[in-house]
């Protein structure tokens, strides 16, 4: 990797913010309606009004807005949420970290048991065990993910009262500290909603894997290790796994960006009090300060994601070009 | 591999043949289903006794059961498949034309050409897909064509990436060096010579995307911002949820959801046997 290279993908990075920061900003001044009306009512006080356009800042040209905005970003700032009056810092950074786990835990679950079942299924190739496996994976793909959640709470929470419904803690108040997302009550929550998730995601990995398997399975080094009278076990697992698991690597950056806005529906669905429902009722309630910065939040851990994504892809395997990992996408 | 080879491919295939065959169901739901249909989506029908028949489970009159309000949801659902149907065929040959274009672009132009719809793509994906959806529709307000919009929005990408690939590989070819020597120009290269061989792979993503597109329509009727003046499976299940129907009427949200299971498979099997056009390292090896 020369610097120069880098370089050139550090400007990109650095380009890529700056147009989410700007789609961010420009759409939402798009958006119909009056966000001061919004707050204070159609008929409110046209004093008041004027009060909060101007302590708004909204009587300023939109290029002075556009540049105050990303100055306010670049220190941290956010901005105030018209809706709620508190800094929206405060608000996404709490969401974020509630989808980010789920998101997370998510990916864990489905990239660990999608590629051993495709791993699997690669080596079992052309057996009838096969071909139901891969047609199953692909049957789940269809299901939407938030109907997924609601039949599994229909299953597990209504019929066989094994899980809890919804929310992320039983009565829904307490104080949310570090320890509390390691509590079992934390983890009962989490069940339905990862595996919500994962009935849809877990087909992406068993493909990728499938495939790279059934391509690392027919190489010649696998032959050797073959012929070397290795066992079966550690041809598939110690020689062809490894190999065929830096295309899943360079995929994964692509597919935890998904996650981080392809839950919405399913927070909606489990009452999780994560970004993708604030960003809803954000938009449903005209905040525009909080659904913009939630945006610019998102876009700008992908972008770094997929910066260091495609670094470490590209060291690991310098045969990898770059952005190569776009080529995956995740469900719709 | 030709038309005919496609073709062949898919009809060895059993489960690309179910997968036409279940499709072919949801297309004639889709045309005939407002005839079919034995009640008005919004009718609030009534039992033998004269009462609402809400929340009645399945029964003969009521196939899948009813609503709330006493509507038929057999009805709605089958009124869905038309909107969803719609919807996702306008969005996936949108999305799929686009990236087409886009593809054939980039790959046969290079230089800045390829480097601009690369980062545009690239780009595309830094923010999230369902949040823009719901924005986009925010500020254009929610309707037939805008929902199409927003969803054409998320298909484009993949399919660009992949046609412009395709066109890398074919750009030093020796019949195309040929028919720049005798004089053909750019557009009709890539008319004539280039476009009906990146045609097998627009053609496999397009039910993919049309599939995708089903889905997405789903998500974002049942967030609230879908076209309210239409029947869709994403709005069936937002009713049903709203409702509370999970603790007093499964069919409800059933049906309406298998409905989008169904169409959305059955369209990823029926390109199932054409994933080495795609994916051209798995070729020679079948």
């Amino acid at each position: 990797m020369s610097t120069g290279y880098i370089f050139r993908r550090l400007l990109y990075m650095v380009l890529n913010l700056l147009l989410v920061i700007s789609v961010a900003f420009f759409l939402f001044r798009l958006m119909p309606g009056d966000p001061v009306a919004a707050q204070v009512g159609e008929l409110g006080d046209i004093a008041v009004k004027e009060r909060l356009t101007e302590s708004l800042g909204l009587n300023d040209p939109i290029i002075v807005q556009y540049g105050k905005y990303i100055g306010n970003l670049v220190q941290g700032d956010f901005g105030t949420s018209l809706s709620k009056q508190t800094p929206v810092s405060n608000i996404i950074f709490k969401g974020f970290i509630n989808t980010g786990l789920l998101a997370l835990v998510t990916f864990l679950v489905s990239y660990t048991f999608g590629s051993v079942i495709g791993s699997l299924l690669a080596w079992k190739r052309g057996r009838s065990v096969e071909r139901f496996g891969l047609s199953l994976a692909l049957f789940f793909r269809g299901v939407p993910t938030f109907w997924a959640g609601m039949i599994l709470v229909y299953v597990f929470a209504i019929k066989l009262n094994w899980l809890p419904a919804s929310g992320m803690r039983t009565g829904n108040f307490g104080e949310t500290s570090w320890s509390f997302y390691l509590s079992m009550e934390f983890l009962k929550h989490l069940i339905l909603p990862v595996l919500a998730g994962t009935i849809t995601l877990f087909g992406l990995p068993l493909l990728l894997m499938r495939n790279m398997m059934v391509d690392a399975l027919e190489s010649g080094y696998i032959d050797l290790a073959r012929a070397k009278g290795l066992s079966e076990f550690r041809v598939i697992f110690a020689h062809a796994f490894r190999n065929a698991l830096l295309p899943l690597i360079a995929a994964s950056t692509t597919i935890i960006g998904w996650l981080l806005g392809g839950l919405v529906a399913v927070e909606v669905v489990f009452s999780w009090p994560g970004l993708g429902r604030e960003i809803v009722a954000a938009v449903s309630a005209r905040d525009y300060t909080v659904a913009q910065g939630s945006l610019v939040l998102v876009g700008t851990l992908v972008v770094l994601m997929y910066f260091f994504g495609d670094l470490l892809s590209t060291y690991v395997d310098p045969r990898a070009k770059f952005g190569k990992a776009r080529m995956v996408e995740g469900p719709a | 591999m030709t038309r005919d080879d496609m073709l062949r491919a898919i009809l060895r295939d059993k489960m690309a043949v179910l997968g036409i065959l279940i499709f072919a169901v949801f297309i004639f739901a889709a045309i005939f289903g407002s005839g079919l249909a034995p009640y008005d989506p919004q009718e609030m029908t009534r039992s033998a006794s004269g009462s609402v028949a809400a929340l009645e489970p399945p029964s003969l009159a009521h196939p899948f059961g009813t609503t709330n309000l006493g509507r038929d949801v057999f009805s709605q659902v089958l009124l869905g498949a038309r909107t969803a149907l719609t919807i996702g065929f306008i969005a996936a040959v949108v999305g799929v034309t686009i990236a087409t274009i886009l593809g054939l672009l980039a790959g046969y132009f290079g230089g800045w050409v390829d480097n601009l719809v690369t980062r545009a793509v690239e780009f595309s994906y830094t923010i999230p897909a369902e949040p823009l959806a719901v924005i986009i529709l925010a500020v254009l307000g929610p309707s037939f064509t805008t929902v199409i919009l927003a969803i054409s929005v998320l298909a484009w990408r993949q399919p660009t990436r992949v046609v412009r690939n395709q066109v890398l590989t074919l750009r030093n070819r020796q019949f195309l060096k040929a028919a720049r020597v005798s004089g053909a120009s750019h557009t009709r290269i890539l008319v004539q010579h280039i476009f009906p061989l990146t045609l097998p792979v627009s053609l496999v993503f397009f039910p993919v995307e049309f599939g995708s597109a089903i889905i997405a329509e789903s998500v974002i009727s049942f967030l609230g911002f879908g076209d309210p003046t239409s029947t869709s499976w994403g709005v069936i299940l937002r009713r049903s949820f709203q409702e509370g129907a999970l603790q007093s009427a499964w069919w409800w949200t059933f049906s309406a959801g298998t409905a989008i299971t169904l169409a959305t498979a059955a369209l990823y099997f029926s390109v199932r046997p054409l994933e080495e056009v795609v994916n051209p390292r798995l070729r020679s090896r079948r």
